[in-house]
């Protein structure tokens, strides 16, 4: 081959559209990660230092301060899930094809990263929301 | 976006011969020849070969350990020997085979997959490989003067602190593990930017292997794993060494430092080792399922989501320390949560199978066989996740059974399978059939039977790490019948070795695509040729062979890689120099032509001398500056550019028209070289040490009645404040500096280095004059090793930055740099703004902390 093979160049996005692309593919691990290290010092050191040890709404206030920041955390993960979910619906019907017949079409980089954000919002909303558990059923600084 | 020459147009003096291509990539020969290697395929091959001869030496600690537990109060080893054989056995299998092994079938393999004809640093890999080989043997060496390390490979203190581990074996194992990080740390760095920066044209994100993938993400948690346990290794050593008092509670350290750091580390370690084994189940399976795997944007996603998670999980290994419930809680939900993208792998697995139409060949029954055993494990690694239950097992050979199942099906089942596999691309020639299935069952049918009566053993109460128990616990038989199965499963590795001798030289030869795999690396040659390939492929989608084939049943490989009659690459990398193509990180499109260096000795040099530095630091502590300077100088001669390439018409710097332009001034157009992304991740590496370093001061500061310890007074202020300015304003001149060359001034860069440099000598002398005037020291108590330490180790960077400085003015003087020509200049001055940047949250958490808790 003499010619050069043209290299596939996805639908450029503008630098901003970029970043929200990027939010919504890192928002999941990386919310869920900083939830559990908050979560964790801020338990361990109110029952140490005996902090927060007061009532809000008829809750301890440590319970209910992790349970907000808590509910805080999986919204900004589900938000950051429908922020890759706009971003797969417009995508996907575009840079699909090259699959070879025997399976499914092969994804773009651009839907690729969409869907991958999707799922890692939906799963790190799930963990995150699953800490609730201790914080709802255990005696909170046992 | 530079043009691609296309052959018609190209200048004479790049149409190469066959025979040069050959000649520059050709590993160098004779003794010191050998030690002078850098290509990816010799060093992925040295790592494999020396791992695999850990994974034997360990193995047999392994089986020595089970001989001394086959019968009840046996005293085939006492009780000392015994402990130095466990700790051996888990720090070798851990650090000494199971990272260095899957990192060198990464070295090995990725350039093959992703189009590349070396790694990005092969030097730097070299350099790898010598600190990995290094430190095993000394580690080793350690058990022939009966001071081998016996606390354990985990190493809890106090046990291991100077009070109770008063020996040289616990210098060993401190001062080794943080010899082999570097190691570890330097093939991740490696791997991640020749992922991300040499993939062949049309490998975008979605349309990269999963095994690839699997590395990838392998390395990077290499990147956040292994600083924790550095910090963690090195105030172990600063304890035993020179009186700090980190780990001491009588001095206001905390047994449990020790525990968070090593287990942060310790748990991602291993899906460290499990990932990669994931990745070469699923090249196997779609291979052996005559299929693409089933799922592939899935599998990633649990790959990266695997990663991720197993950084949250690492207090399960503290169950039984006594923290609080709640917080102890959190980690259940992660381990039991971690089931979900492994699932996605086996049900994924399974569905390529089904669906599929499956060859059972060697590599496909140690997959089959891998399925079985991680699943058992997994299932009971969910049961130990539930704090009540492992508050019963822990500490029992359940344990001991449940990591056995997971690493062992998770990584050696796979790594066995992956063996099979890649052999005739390794050596043109097949694994004999019949003894790889004489191989599996022996291993397989060995295996359960040593490790799964552990499960029960451990229900009837045998807690680990004993040298012997008494008769009539009901523990006999079970023991026994661990201990004879040990030799079933001994059997099958020297079967396997066996195999390998023969097949070497003997063994059916194989083509480049035995198996009729559908991945790049089936299109080289078997074995490849020194460079991999003679044209950069193209890639148009994930199985680029089977597209290949199916679109064009003429054409049954990938055109350009290796034919003949091309005389150079359709990308125009040129052949009298060691050139690959680099491509942008998310869509590989071509960008730049990466120079790569040749043979060279300079890697063996350092690994030696920091060989010294580490060693030295068991002997005295002096020795440790001296070792230090030493490695400055070689470091020094690895990067001092040549009479030649200092020249400015040298053709590392200068393209023909029409050509990509190379890595030495790729900077100046549009994209960045492998130097500027390894020196981010270099960043991204010391962040997380100071973090750990910083974590450990407030770990010790939560656990104060006052702060600081023992009557010390707060920090003052009004020098330390003046010096952050100070340092501050250094990153002023460098900058200048930067911005000065970029446009050819070179009056502002020598002047800007320099001011920047005086700066920095500012900075030291007033820390120095702060510091000589405390009346405390690292030796008084926890607050004082902690301040002094970060104090010290910030201060060694900005004296590492002044020594790198004096030799890019030295260089600037003799007029190196140039407005094309100064990516030096760029990444020392990253390198400046970073360590100033760092002080500023080292400064809040000494200096502030102090008084903002002060209310706590």
């Amino acid at each position: 081959m003499t010619e050069q093979t043209a290299v596939h160049s996805p639908t450029p996005l503008e630098r901003r559209q970029q970043l929200w692309l990027w939010f919504g593919v890192a928002a999941g691990p990386l919310i869920w990660a900083i939830h559990l290290v908050l979560a964790y010092a801020l338990q361990s050191l109110s029952c140490q230092w005996q902090f927060l040890h007061t009532t809000i709404l008829g809750m301890h206030g440590l319970r209910f301060t992790l349970l907000v920041i808590t509910i805080l955390a999986v919204l900004l993960i589900v938000y950051g899930g429908v922020v890759a979910y706009g971003f797969w619906r417009r995508f996907r019907s575009l840079e699909y094809g090259q699959g070879d017949g025997r399976r499914e079409p092969e994804r773009g980089r651009l839907p690729f990263m969409a869907y991958v954000g999707v799922a890692f919002s939906a799963l790190f909303a799930l963990v995150t929301l699953l800490m609730l558990t201790p914080i709802l059923a255990l005696d909170i600084c046992g | 976006m530079a043009t691609i020459a296309s052959p018609g147009e190209t200048p004479e003096r790049m149409a190469g011969s066959p025979d040069t291509l050959e000649r520059v990539w050709q590993p160098p020969g004779g003794f010191i020849g050998w030690f002078s290697v850098v290509n990816h395929r010799s060093i992925g091959q040295r790592y494999i070969v020396t791992g695999m001869f850990f994974f034997i030496l360990a193995g047999i600690a392994g089986l020595l350990m089970r001989i001394q537990l086959a019968v009840p109060e046996n005293t085939f080893l006492n009780p000392e020997l015994y402990n130095q054989l466990f700790t051996l056995h888990g720090t070798t299998m851990m650090f000494l085979f199971a990272v260095p092994i899957m990192e060198g079938v990464g070295i090995y393999l990725v350039p093959l997959m992703i189009g590349a004809r070396d790694m990005a640093f092969p030097r730097l890999n070299a350099f790898g490989y010598y600190t990995f080989l290094i430190s095993g043997i000394v580690l080793w060496f350690s058990l022939l003067i009966g001071s081998a390390p016996d606390g354990g490979w985990f190493a809890y203190v106090p046990l291991t602190g100077p009070r109770f581990s008063p020996g040289p074996g616990i210098d060993f194992y401190a001062t080794l593990i943080t010899f082999l990080e570097v190691a570890a740390l330097v093939a991740a760095v490696e791997l991640i930017i020749t992922i991300f920066k040499m993939r062949a044209p049309g490998m975008s994100l979605n349309r990269i292997p999963l095994f690839v993938w699997a590395i990838l993400v392998m390395a990077f948690m290499i990147v956040f794993a292994m600083p924790p346990l550095m910090v963690a290794s090195i105030e172990l050593m600063m304890d035993r060494t020179v009186g700090t008092h980190f780990f001491n509670p009588a001095a206001g350290g905390d047994p449990l430092l020790w525990q968070h750091l090593f287990w942060f580390f310790g748990h991602p370690e291993v899906y460290i080792i499990l990932i990669p084994g994931l990745g070469m189940v699923s090249a196997i399976v779609a291979t052996f399922s005559r299929r693409p795997f089933v799922g592939h944007t899935l599998v990633v996603i649990a790959l990266i989501a695997i990663g991720f998670l197993s950084f949250g999980l690492w207090v399960h290994h503290m169950f039984a320390v006594g923290l609080p419930i709640v917080g102890a809680s959190f980690f259940t939900v992660a381990s039991v949560m971690i089931a979900i993208p492994s699932g996605i792998q086996i049900f994924a697995t399974l569905a390529t199978m089904w669906s599929g139409k499956v060859v059972l060949k060697a590599p496909m029954l140690f997959v089959l066989g891998f399925i079985f055993i991680f699943v058992l494990g997994g299932i009971t690694g969910v049961m130990v996740a539930a704090i009540p239950f492992d508050l019963q097992v822990h500490d029992t050979y359940f344990v001991v059974a449940h990591f056995h199942y997971v690493l062992i099906g998770g990584a050696v089942f796979p790594l066995f399978a992956g063996f099979y596999y890649w052999f005739p691309k390794l050596t043109g020639r097949l694994l004999d059939e019949r003894l790889g299935k004489w191989h599996f069952w022996l291993l397989f049918i060995g295996f359960n039977a040593t490790f799964f009566p552990m499960h029960i053993t451990g229900f009837l109460g045998m807690p680990r790490r004993v040298y012997t128990f008494l008769p009539g616990l009901g523990w006999d038989l079970l023991n026994f019948i661990s201990t004879a199965a040990t030799f079933v499963l001994a059997a099958g590795i020297v079967l396997f070795m066996f195999n390998v001798f023969k097949s070497w030289r003997q063994g059916q030869v194989a083509g480049n695509n035995p198996w009729g795999a559908g991945t790049l690396e089936w299109a080289a040659a078997s074995p490849p040729a020194p460079y991999n390939f003679r044209s950069t492929p193209v890639v148009e989608s994930l199985e680029p062979l089977w597209y290949k084939q199916a679109h064009d049943p003429a054409e049954h490989e990938i055109r350009h890689v290796d034919a003949a009659n091309e005389t150079q690459d359709q990308f125009g990398l040129q052949d009298f120099q060691r050139e690959s193509l680099g491509t942008s990180p998310l869509d590989a499109a071509p960008e730049q032509r990466i120079v790569l260096p040749g043979p060279s000795i300079i890697p063996l040099l350092t690994a030696l001398a920091v060989a010294f530095t580490f060693v030295g630091a068991m002997i005295d502590v002096v020795l440790v500056p001296i070792g230090a300077f030493l490695v400055f100088l070689v470091i020094v001669a690895w990067h001092w550019p040549s009479r030649e390439e200092q020249a400015i018409s040298h053709p590392a710097t200068t393209s023909p028209p029409g050509l990509l332009p190379t890595s030495v001034v790729a900077s100046n157009h549009g994209s960045q070289p492998p130097i500027w992304g390894g020196m981010l991740l270099l960043l991204l590496i010391e962040s997380v040490v100071f973090a750990s370093l910083i974590s450990s001061y407030l770990y010790l500061r939560s656990g104060a009645i006052e702060w600081p310890l023992g009557g010390i007074e707060k920090p003052d202020l009004l020098l330390p404040s003046i010096n952050v300015l100070v340092l501050l304003a250094s990153s002023i001149p460098i900058f200048i500096a930067d911005q000065g060359i970029r446009k050819g001034n070179q009056t502002r860069l020598r002047f800007g280095l320099i001011a920047g440099a005086v700066l920095a000598i500012v900075f030291l002398t007033l820390k120095y004059i702060e510091y000589s005037s405390l009346d405390y020291d690292w030796t008084s108590n926890a607050y004082g090793s902690i301040v002094w330490t970060i104090t010290g180790f910030h201060s060694a960077h900005v004296i590492s930055l002044l020594l790198k400085t004096i030799v890019v003015v030295i260089l600037a003087f003799k007029g190196y740099f140039t407005a094309e020509r100064n990516i030096g200049v760029q990444v020392n001055g990253i390198y400046w703004h970073f360590v100033v940047v760092v002080w500023i949250p080292l400064f809040i958490t000494l200096y502030l902390l102090p008084y903002l808790l002060d209310p706590l």
